[in-house]
């Protein structure tokens, strides 16, 4: 049972006294009633007690906390809201920005509705993060892929309604998917054909196999916007290592039955939302970390313009490129230190909402979504909320080919809108949002585009290899889903483990 | 080629396609091919590739803070790409990517972008007095930048310089540039662009990148 007021009850720990009863059985019944009610008093008085958390960090014996959490996104968030489950209130999480989410976040429109401008799309097998929505009482809904989607180039166009699928060659994927499943489950590199596979492209690969050149495209496409680069520069072993994690080509890439099935009511920035609301005082917002020193000793300082915080244990809930924007002292390991200069940060994504009255595009057949091969659209999509009261257009852009002007920009994807599915309607849109992740100095980039042979280059194994207190955790390090929401939450799930044994086992310093 | 569009209509009207789409289409891919393959190959291409989402297609992006590319002297690009390796230039995006790319890359990307074809700017406004006075302060850049401030390079004691094309520019790029080279985050060998930095006014530094950012 779940009480739902946090702010219920005065603090106060202890069940109410029982009246006394005149005879036993009596007695025995209110006794029960009392224990009853006095759980739900506890429960309530313990939630309640998070709104006395620590005000200042030193309020902690010594002013040393068990546990500093770098990065309030859904890694970092999961990961202090387990230590919080578990009874634990010596931790306090220190988010850069004045929001949290991370690489969540929503675009505000009109009428309290939102577009999401980062991670938004859950699918099968992404349980770790459903499930979490589920414990936080936010649903999901499916997308609506519904009709033709059209394709360009120059005067090109194909229009194909692929049924939430993607259409390519069965033949080709299926044997794609085979080998996906050849893989080591959660390490790739240590598979045992990884150096041969992480030696060629994607490219490289279906060079060989006679693919034509509309297929080619629509794998070109599923590259870019999955891996991050093109295919040409992306890793096969890293593809197929991801494909594996989902289960198959058309799990990771579909709309239908894919990982791009559902999106969050609220939009996935939410779910972060909703985590700080709970931890109240343990989210710090505007403390950027700057250095991390003596983390090689029982008590790490971790510091900020505000101040330092001690503690026992430190999460790095960050992606390597920002663990490397952190000074340390001492030096990291030689290991990590490659990892982090070498840590691939060009795939920083920008997209777009495009704001109308109402998605009109399903009505004429077409689902609002268009690929574009040159120019500023990379792939546009239906992002309209559930009670489709308003129509959005999301796209994922190539912001290089863009106007910086926010009405020149806007105008110049309106026409392209309008001149794909023929509807004038798509001129005058209400509104234009852009996020250009690239310049956003917290997170630089979203998913690590890895050349051929990167994986297999042995920087890997330090990405989850913890150094002294330092336990890294974030996306990037999880063990299923990696890259994704999934991955974030996972890794906070482990982090958060690990910490408590870690505080538990009274080892000291693990060199 | 009969066999070809004797598919395309066959497929055309199995799909509902608009047969001439479709053909237009498959003619845009050949076309793109043939430049791909006077340009170096489609694995040059492709090598690009990577850099089109925040620099544009080929190099000749139109949006003012990520660095348009296109037209820039090999020379410039190289060194760039090869301090960024060795992280004598910081830019958390560009440090590792270049720090992946061979010597050979480096050069032939150099080589790309040096050989793509700029794009006329982004617009932006500037008064009769913004111009003039943009004409006079950039009249000290031309000695090394070039007489139309296209780039250059020169031989000096290090070795051979080369210099950026700063006509047409991004606004926001530029102007990071000269706050870099000002504060000492960004500095050039001779030492030149930090005394020049340091030497411009704030007000005439937003005068300067505007009115480069048109030329």
């Amino acid at each position: 049972m779940k009480p739902t007021d946090a702010s219920d009850g005065g603090g106060n720990t202890t069940a109410p006294m029982t009246p006394e009863a005149p005879q036993n059985a009596s007695r025995r019944r209110l006794l029960h009633g009392a224990t009853a009610l006095a759980s739900t008093f506890a429960a309530s008085a313990a939630l309640a007690s998070t709104a006395r958390a620590p005000a200042s960090y030193s309020e902690s014996a010594g002013g040393v906390l068990d546990v500093v959490i770098i990065g309030g996104g859904l890694a970092g968030l999961t990961a202090a809201r387990d230590l919080h489950r578990s009874g634990n209130r010596s931790f306090v999480v220190l988010e850069a920005r004045n929001r949290v989410g991370g690489r969540t976040l929503n675009h505000q429109l009109r009428n309290g509705y939102i577009s999401e401008a980062g991670g938004q799309w859950v699918g099968p097998g992404q349980t770790a993060v459903t499930d979490l929505a589920r414990e936080l009482e936010i649903g999901t809904f499916k997308s609506d892929f519904t009709g033709r989607g059209v394709y360009r180039m120059g005067k090109g166009r194909v229009e194909d309604d692929t049924h939430g699928g993607v259409d390519l060659d069965p033949k080709v994927l299926a044997e794609f998917d085979a080998l996906a499943r050849s893989l080591h489950s959660t390490k790739p590199w240590l598979s045992a054909n990884a150096k041969e596979l992480d030696k060629l492209s994607v490219t490289d690969w279906l060079a060989k196999r006679n693919v034509n050149q509309q297929d080619m495209l629509t794998w070109q496409f599923a590259t870019v916007l999955t891996m991050g680069s093109s295919m040409a520069n992306s890793s096969l072993l890293q593809y197929l290592a991801v494909v594996n994690c989902a289960g198959g080509f058309q799990v990771l890439e579909a709309q239908k039955d894919g990982a791009q099935e559902s999106r969050f009511y609220g939009g996935s920035q939410s779910l972060s939302i909703k985590m700080a609301e709970e931890l109240k005082a343990f989210v710090r917002l505007e403390h950027p970390v700057l250095k991390i020193a003596r983390w090689d000793q029982a008590i790490t300082e971790v510091h900020t313009p505000q101040g330092v915080f001690r503690a026992k244990k430190v999460i790095v809930a960050l992606s390597p490129s920002l663990c490397h924007r952190i000074s340390y002292e001492p030096a990291l390991p030689a290991d990590r230190q490659q990892l982090h200069r070498r840590w691939p940060t060009h795939g920083p994504f920008a997209k777009t909402a495009m704001v109308y009255d109402e998605p009109f595009w399903f009505k004429k057949g077409y689902n609002g979504q268009t690929g574009c091969v040159t120019g500023p659209v990379i792939w546009s999509y239906d992002n309209s909320p559930p009670d489709k009261k308003l129509g959005v257009i999301n796209a994922f852009v190539r912001v290089g080919e863009l106007p910086s002007n926010h009405d020149a920009a806007q105008r110049m994807l309106a026409e392209i809108y309008a001149d794909s599915f023929n509807d004038k309607r798509f001129l005058k849109p209400l509104e234009y949002h852009l996020q250009d992740w690239g310049q956003e100095p917290y997170t630089l980039s979203c998913v690590p585009p890895m050349p051929p042979g990167f994986m297999t280059s042995g920087l890997m194994p330090a990405l989850t290899k913890n150094v002294g207190a330092l336990i890294w955790s974030g996306t990037e390090t999880a063990d299923i889903w990696y890259g994704y929401m999934d991955g974030a939450v996972r890794s906070g799930h482990r982090a958060a483990l690990e910490a408590l044994q870690s505080l538990n086992s009274r080892t000291g310093v693990v060199a | 080629m009969l066999i070809v569009l004797a598919l395309l209509v066959g497929a055309g009207a199995y799909f509902a396609q608009d047969i001439w789409g479709l053909w237009n289409f498959k003619l845009a891919l050949d076309e793109e091919a043939a430049v791909a393959q006077a340009r170096g190959g489609a694995q040059m291409r492709d090598l690009a590739q990577a850099c089109a989402g925040c620099h544009g297609i080929d190099g000749a992006g139109i949006f003012q803070y990520y660095p348009h590319l296109a037209g820039q002297p090999a020379g410039y690009l190289a060194t760039q790409l090869k301090k960024f390796a060795s992280g004598s230039r910081r830019d958390p995006i560009m440090e590792p990517l270049a720090a992946g790319m061979s010597d050979a890359q480096i050069a032939k990307l150099a080589d790309y972008f040096a050989a793509s074809k700029p794009r006329p700017n982004e617009p932006v406004d500037l008064s009769h007095e913004e111009r003039a006075r943009g004409a006079r302060l950039v009249a000290a850049c031309t000695a090394c930048h070039g007489a139309a401030l296209q780039g250059s390079s020169f031989a000096a004691a290090s070795g051979t310089v080369a210099t950026a094309r700063l006509n047409g520019q991004g606004r926001d790029y530029l102007l990071r540039q000269l706050q870099a080279f000002k504060s000492g985050e960004r500095n050039d060998a001779s030492g030149a662009m930090t005394e020049v930095a340091k030497s411009l006014a704030d007000a005439d530094i937003q005068v300067l990148v505007k009115y480069l950012s048109v030329l």
